[in-house]
């Protein structure tokens, strides 16, 4: 039982300090992700307070983690939303997607790394934390703003497209040829297809599987039915996560609203448990020789982004300073940069260390500077 | 210029001056996370108003209109059920100035305050799941077998499947009345529920 006292003493010790680092973080203003990846990173290998036993379960919790916070990305998603992003935000998501990838991509090549390397590193530019930005809006008060859908709209086809671009990545980083990425892709839009269709045609059947009246059932059915599917995308190389995706997907209506709000504990907790073990796969020495590239990778995704807000904005018909906050508010990166080094990590030395930074340093000053935009009247006067 | 759904909002208020059958309350039927809008009006007039609809992706939906001051007025409706008020200053039409956010069960209180007619709560619970449901205005003729009668005993609900949310009797409006409420001669009934159902409804009340 020697294990077992070490593992609850472990992990009840790090949820402790999880729970105060985010009580500080709620405190300047900024998301818990970076200090969760700044915990992971003191108490892996090389960091200052290694924990073995906990190091387990933190590893199997993080391959929950990004299967439940697809799912919820999925449960929040509605076609009607999608519809009318698509209607008025094409050009600025093809333009966030150019300018935002670009960077990424010539990083990696300057570094030298391979193709999936480059591909990887040129979304996990790319993508913003959709989970940080929405929170962001919330917290400072602009659901009432002119720029407000620009930005979420944005967020919702960065979200959308990641449904795409995960598996190619997937099938490309467990060795797959070309042509085994390409069926990989098919196989993955052609689910994502059927689950629309499913999810518009018989929603009703499934919601009735699965959104049972007692609040326990429904957890068990959806994540039962979540880890399952997950698995069998596993196995076709589609990446569990998109599997994850698809499920959210097809629920709808009130049961996704009820789904939502038993899974978000387990999100929480799990979610945190992914942040912990990227930290984890981490070594602080090995983020130093990495710093100025990070550096300069989220100097230019500032920039980039603040580029696409200002573009998305403006379709809208905001003025400066609503593009300036559209703009600044689509800067923090996250969750998401963080799947694709998931997926990819094993085998890519610098990227890890490189993009565990870039989150680092932009899922802080991101919503840093968005709360600056806010109130700098003075910068952009017309 | 904003870019949302212009919606057209029939305001209604307990007392109908000149109420007639093309006044009721129109009540589209949108998507999910989209609720049908009838607005109370306590300025004691009624008329169309125009309000602004804005999507929201993720978040739910904003709802803009200027009111007879010449404010502009935003309301966001959260997914959740919370509300969020603001104002836009003339300076910046842009940015909202938060006002205050109400809790679904604030929001609640506050729409029993202004009188809003509770019906269109109801309307969008029912509406969100299945989206065939529709709404439909019956007149009880004269010589119907139910006029005199309780709701209760027409066991419409029961037959048809179809729910009488409100009674429409002269210039007062019976929301989601209960089934001891008796039924009128030239009441109109408010039904909802599939086109067939209504239509079944119908031929109950004309016997």
């Amino acid at each position: 039982m020697h294990t077992s006292l070490a593992l609850l003493l472990e992990l009840g010790v790090i949820l402790l300090v999880l729970s105060g680092l985010g009580t500080l973080a709620r405190r300047f203003g900024v998301p818990p992700i970076p200090l969760y990846l700044l915990a992971g990173l003191a108490l892996g290998e090389g960091g200052f307070a290694p924990v073995p036993a906990a190091a387990q379960f933190v590893e199997a919790g993080a391959a929950i983690g990004v299967v439940l916070l697809l799912l919820t990305l999925g449960l929040e998603f509605s076609t009607a939303e999608f519809a009318h992003s698509v209607r008025r935000h094409v050009p600025s998501a093809l333009f966030d997607m150019v300018v935002n990838a670009a960077p990424g991509a010539v990083a990696g090549w300057l570094l030298g790394l391979d193709g999936i390397g480059i591909l990887a590193l040129a979304g996990a530019t790319w993508i913003s934390s959709s989970g940080i930005v929405a929170r962001l809006l919330s917290d400072l008060r602009r659901l009432g703003n002119r720029e407000t859908p620009a930005v979420l709209s944005i967020l919702v086809l960065e979200d959308f497209a990641m449904a795409a671009y995960l598996p190619v990545l997937a099938v490309l980083a467990s060795g797959g040829e070309w042509w085994e990425a390409v069926i990989g892709v098919v196989v993955a839009l052609t689910a994502v297809a059927a689950a629309f269709v499913v999810s518009h045609r018989w929603s009703h059947h499934i919601n009735r599987f699965l959104a049972h009246p007692d609040d326990e059932q429904l957890m068990l059915r959806v994540l039962g039915t979540t880890l399952v599917v997950a698995a069998l995308a596993e196995f076709v190389d589609a990446s569990a996560a998109v599997g994850a995706f698809l499920v959210g997907l097809t629920l709808t209506g009130a049961a996704a609203d009820r789904a939502r709000a038993v899974l978000a504990p387990l999100r929480d907790l799990f979610a945190a448990a992914f942040f912990l073990a990227i930290g984890l796969a981490v070594s602080p020495v090995e983020l130093v020789p990495v710093l100025p590239a990070a550096f300069a990778l989220a100097a230019v995704g500032v920039v980039t982004k603040i580029a696409t807000g200002w573009l998305a904005a403006g379709r809208d018909g905001a003025g400066r300073r609503g593009k300036l906050r559209a703009g600044t508010a689509l800067i923090a990166r996250g969750e998401f940069s963080i799947v694709i080094i998931g997926l990819v990590g094993a085998g890519h030395a610098v990227l890890g260390p490189l993009v565990t930074a870039y989150v680092l340093i932009l899922a802080t000053t991101g919503p840093l500077i968005a709360r600056w935009a806010g109130t700098a009247r003075a910068v952009v006067q017309r | 210029m904003c870019h949302g759904v212009p919606l057209r909002v029939w305001i209604v208020h307990t007392e109908y001056p000149n109420w007639t059958d093309k006044h009721l309350p129109t009540v589209n039927f949108r998507p999910i996370g989209q609720r049908p809008l009838v607005v109370a009006d306590l300025s004691r007039h009624h008329g169309w108003m125009d309000v602004n609809e804005v999507l929201l992706p993720g978040v739910g939906l904003r709802y803009e209109f200027t009111n007879a001051d010449g404010q502009r007025i935003g309301i966001v409706a959260r997914r959740t059920g919370d509300f969020e008020l603001v104002d836009y200053p003339r300076s910046d039409p842009d940015e909202g100035r938060p006002l205050f956010r109400l809790t679904a069960q604030e929001a609640d209180a506050v729409a029993e305050i202004l009188g809003a007619p509770r019906i269109a709560e109801r309307f969008a619970d029912l509406t969100r799941e299945v989206p065939g449901l529709s709404a439909g205005q019956i007149a009880v003729p004269a010589g119907s077998p139910f006029a005199g009668g309780s709701l209760g005993q027409s066991r419409a609900r029961t037959r048809t499947g179809a729910s009488i949310v409100a009674i429409v009797r002269g210039e007062t409006v019976i929301a989601s009345p209960s089934p001891a409420e008796v039924i009128q001669a030239d009441d109109v009934l408010v039904v909802i529920g599939t086109h067939e159902g209504i239509a079944a409804v119908r031929e109950i009340f004309r016997g």
